[in-house]
């Protein structure tokens, strides 16, 4: 218990410096969705002339939009820049002569702040919800809501992991805050935060099957709206803990070898 | 004349900088060539899943669309080679204290700040888009007359304009409030719409989106000129905004560095 004690003080005082910048909080949140509102005018445009495209009308596809968007809002961790700098300008030394790991310290910081997110964003989600109230159409079980939290839980490791890793390139990489945006853009599109995976072309769908980026948005929002059947759910909930331990191991694999690159230049 | 020239003989000598500065980063030049290339081509599949679908989005076919993302991504092209390693560092100046020490240069500070590095990374995204400009136009059989060319230019530049002034005032605000990260992603975020063509707004969206926050004009006006479907008259509205928005941006760095250097005195 003594052990777990300072990741659990990391996340209470991240937890409460959330409060200090609520409205931060707020703002972060409107110009997280003040993007959608193209987004959707978008959609809107496109199905004029139609009802339906793929398996989606344009109920469906608007309660996708939003659904993915929050969830696309929740798990986008923010820590890159940070562990980026820490690590370029040496104060990661200050972490290492403690006796604290540093990724597991990253994870309960952003946790902290995360939940604190989620919390706040429930509020605008609901207001959203309910001005395009005719649009947004929920239908779920008990157990579809499990399932969901489930999934959007490991979807939550599986970017925190993937950015992490990203971030400790930067023991090699010295101009890499550039390569952000982009990671985060293809990430934000694979993930199926733009457009459902459904209705990408055909050779494209089969290759993401087996990459983690659809299990990070698609997934999730697709358990929330109902729309898998069980052996879908199951084959999906499986490849997203299979490729959390990847990733796992990846990042650990390349900390071990970025720390000693760290070591070598004296810290 | 004089100080024009001077100005002309500096930023000559950033380039040459920069450029002897990132031939010593040769891998992360070539890190930033992919990245373009990614982002690039994530844009032209995000349309070509759409346009499997549909015929045309709010009267917009799918060479007329491309013909918009081409375009959209030549000015984001040349506003990130640019502008991309020049605005974001306004935030670090300040946090860092170096703001002060460029105050102190005998060039104009908004000149030096913003021009002082360049990102030879959004090059490909420039020539790419270049590329499918060129494309777009031949398949919609577009009679290429040089007048017609230099319009497109022109307006294109003007988007270049618009779209500099307003990330520099984002970034003037972190002067003021210091961390301004939710505003710059806003802003780069709302960099992907002006991909999207403006007829799909609704009539007030639209006015808004065309002149208080014009990224609606950024790349609508150049394409728009010169498939048709406006003419030369509506299109030269995107130099008026520019022109305002160049004249505006300047005023409220002005006023933000007397604010500074009377707070800091």
């Amino acid at each position: 218990m003594l052990k777990n004690n300072k990741y659990l003080m990391t996340y209470k005082l991240t937890w409460t410096q959330a409060t200090d910048y609520r409205f931060n909080f707020i703002f972060e949140f409107i110009c997280c969705f003040i993007p959608v509102i193209a987004l959707l005018f978008l959609w809107k445009a496109i199905y004029i002339n139609q009802n339906n495209i793929g398996d989606y009308n344009i109920y469906m596809m608007f309660t996708y939009i939003i659904f993915a968007r929050f969830v696309s809002m929740i798990i986008t961790p923010s820590f890159f820049f940070d562990v980026t700098d820490e690590i370029q300008q040496g104060t990661l030394s200050n972490y290492i002569v403690k006796p604290i790991n540093y990724i597991k310290y990253w994870f309960y910081k952003e946790l902290g702040s995360k939940s604190k997110s989620f919390i706040f964003g429930i509020i605008p989600i609901l207001l959203v919800c309910l001005i395009y109230n005719k649009y947004v159409i929920l239908n779920i079980s008990l157990l579809n809501c499990f399932l969901f939290i489930l999934s959007f839980l490991l979807a939550y490791v599986i970017y925190f992991e993937i950015i992490m890793l990203s971030s400790l390139l930067s023991f090699w990489f010295y101009e890499i805050s550039s390569w952000f945006y982009t990671i985060s853009f293809i990430v934000e599109f694979l993930s199926g935060s733009l457009v459902p995976i459904d209705l990408l072309p055909e050779f494209l769908q089969k290759v993401l099957q087996f990459l983690p980026f659809k299990y990070l948005v698609f997934f999730p929002v697709k358990i929330l709206t109902n729309s898998l059947t069980n052996s879908e759910l199951l084959y999906g909930l499986v490849i997203q803990l299979i490729w959390l331990l990847i990733i796992f191991g990846a990042m650990k694999i390349i900390w071990k070898y970025g720390r000693k690159k760290y070591d070598a230049f004296g810290g | 004349m004089k100080r024009l020239l001077y100005y002309i003989k500096l930023y000559y000598v950033f380039i040459k900088n920069t450029l002897t500065r990132e031939t010593d980063y040769r891998a992360n030049f070539i890190g930033d060539l992919v990245d373009s290339i990614a982002n690039f081509s994530v844009n032209i599949i995000f349309f070509e899943a759409i346009f499997l679908n549909v015929d045309k989005i709010a009267g917009w076919g799918k060479h007329e669309t491309l013909l918009l993302v081409g375009t959209a991504q030549l000015i984001t092209g040349i506003v990130f080679v640019l502008y991309m390693n020049n605005l974001p560092r306004i935030q670090t100046y300040v946090i860092r204290g170096s703001l002060d020490y460029i105050l102190l240069k005998p060039c104009d500070e908004q000149f030096y700040i913003s021009s002082r590095y360049l990102y030879f990374g959004g090059i490909s995204n420039i020539i790419l888009s270049c590329i499918l400009v060129g494309y777009t136009l031949s398949v919609l059989s577009i009679n290429i007359e040089i007048a017609k060319i230099l319009v497109y230019i022109i307006l294109v530049i003007c988007g270049v304009s618009i779209c500099y002034s307003m990330w520099f005032m984002i970034m003037t605000c972190s002067v003021v409030l210091i961390k301004v990260n939710e505003l710059h992603e806003l802003f780069l975020s709302t960099l992907q719409f002006m991909q999207y063509p403006g007829s799909i707004y609704s009539h007030a969206f639209r006015i808004v989106f065309m002149y208080i926050i014009p990224f609606i004009t950024i790349a609508n006006a150049p394409v728009e000129y010169i498939i048709e479907k406006a003419t030369l008259m509506n299109s030269l509205y995107s130099v008026l905004v520019a022109a305002v928005f160049l004249v505006v941006s300047r005023m409220f760095w002005k006023l933000t560095l007397r604010w500074y250097q009377s707070a800091s005195s």
